[in-house]
């Protein structure tokens, strides 16, 4: 009792917390959940589901050869190109839940497959998640910082608390 | 003397944050520092009379909209008096000290050190300067978003400093 003074914080010891945080391959969703298991308090009954939202190798497909005419691309090059895709994103998956499991905290993966915007309002639902956070791709002109769009998107729609976490800008860095 | 870094289950130093929630006289504000305080925000504990000097630093703001936009710009007939402004003013401040006393409260339920400050101007400006100016950890705000259907959208002060705050922005949205 007299080692730490702030309260242990479990206001629900009961209750199972769900966060969302939606991943991608971007250094600021990183930054954001970095930020979140270093800054909030996650006890034993919160845990943290990650949602990264996967668009088909197809979708990129159709883009090749300009305007998406004349490529039929066979069903080999298909799974070859969606199983490169599963290897990056399960690399970068795993990093995510290492740094949860760095920080003892309870963490799972949902891959789904749609539009980021969806797909995480969607889970939110599905899950009856507490809270979101998320990172935001924003670029702004002239040092400052917008919104993403898909962080944007979400924050208009989401029903429940969420978090957007940007990432600081260097003081010299200028963002192209 | 309590020793920085124990009893953190994640085992890293703790370090006090400084939280600052915009307050107004809606309820949306009150609702999104009271679920900051129950879900966010490290509580204190007593510790005699002392603050525990690991939990969180909350600064409650209330903006004040500038009485010369609450007025109007003078006409042809109709001039401003240094009276009218003054008894804006000070309808105001009473607004802001009910505001800030009933964030006040809320926060010494959970023994957190609070520090109350009043701005006047454009809400959205005045919130975001208020974060850069004293280092903000992360900043708590309700939405006033009206929607059709009672779909929850996202206040334009909310929307603001969503885009342009430079700290993480905590968005709570009404119940």
């Amino acid at each position: 009792m007299e080692t730490s003074c702030a309260a242990d914080h479990s206001p629900n010891d009961a209750a199972e917390r769900t966060t969302v945080v939606a991943l991608d391959q971007s250094e600021e969703s990183f930054h954001a959940l970095q930020w979140a298991l270093d800054t909030l308090r996650f006890g034993v009954s919160d845990r943290l589901v990650l949602v990264h939202a996967r668009t088909s190798p197809l979708s990129h497909a159709t883009g090749f050869g300009g305007a998406g005419t004349g490529y039929i691309l066979g069903t080999e090059a298909v799974i070859s190109m969606e199983r490169s895709q599963e290897r990056e994103i399960n690399a970068f998956m795993d990093k995510a839940m290492e740094l949860c499991r760095e920080k003892k905290v309870k963490a799972v993966k949902h891959v789904v497959y749609g539009d980021a915007r969806d797909v995480i309002c969607e889970e939110i639902q599905k899950l009856n998640a507490n809270m979101l956070v998320i990172g935001s791709h924003g670029y702004g002109a002239v040092k400052r910082t917008f919104l993403g769009s898909v962080s944007d998107y979400c924050a208009h729609h989401v029903k429940c608390p969420l978090i957007i976490v940007k990432k600081p800008h260097e003081k010299s860095h200028l963002k192209n | 003397m309590a020793s920085e870094g124990d009893d953190n289950a994640a085992g890293s130093l703790l370090r006090r944050r400084k939280v600052l929630v915009a307050v107004d006289e809606g309820d949306e504000s009150m609702h999104a520092l009271s679920w900051a305080l129950d879900n966010l925000i490290v509580p204190g504990q007593a510790v005699g009379a002392e603050h525990c000097s690991t939990s969180d630093l909350i600064v409650l703001l209330h903006v004040q909209t500038h009485p010369q936009v609450i007025v109007g710009p003078a006409g042809p007939g109709f001039y401003i008096t240094p009276e009218i402004i003054d008894s804006i003013k000070k309808h105001q401040d009473e607004v802001s000290k009910k505001v800030l006393l009933r964030g006040k409260m809320l926060c010494n339920e959970k023994h957190l050190e609070t520090e109350t400050m009043v701005a006047v101007g454009d809400p959205r400006d005045s919130i975001c300067e208020a974060v850069e100016k004293l280092g903000i950890d992360y900043l708590v705000i309700g939405s006033h978003g009206y929607g059709a259907i009672k779909r929850t959208f996202l206040g334009s002060v909310s929307d603001y400093c969503a885009h342009h705050a430079k700290c993480p922005v905590v968005i709570v949205k009404n119940k």
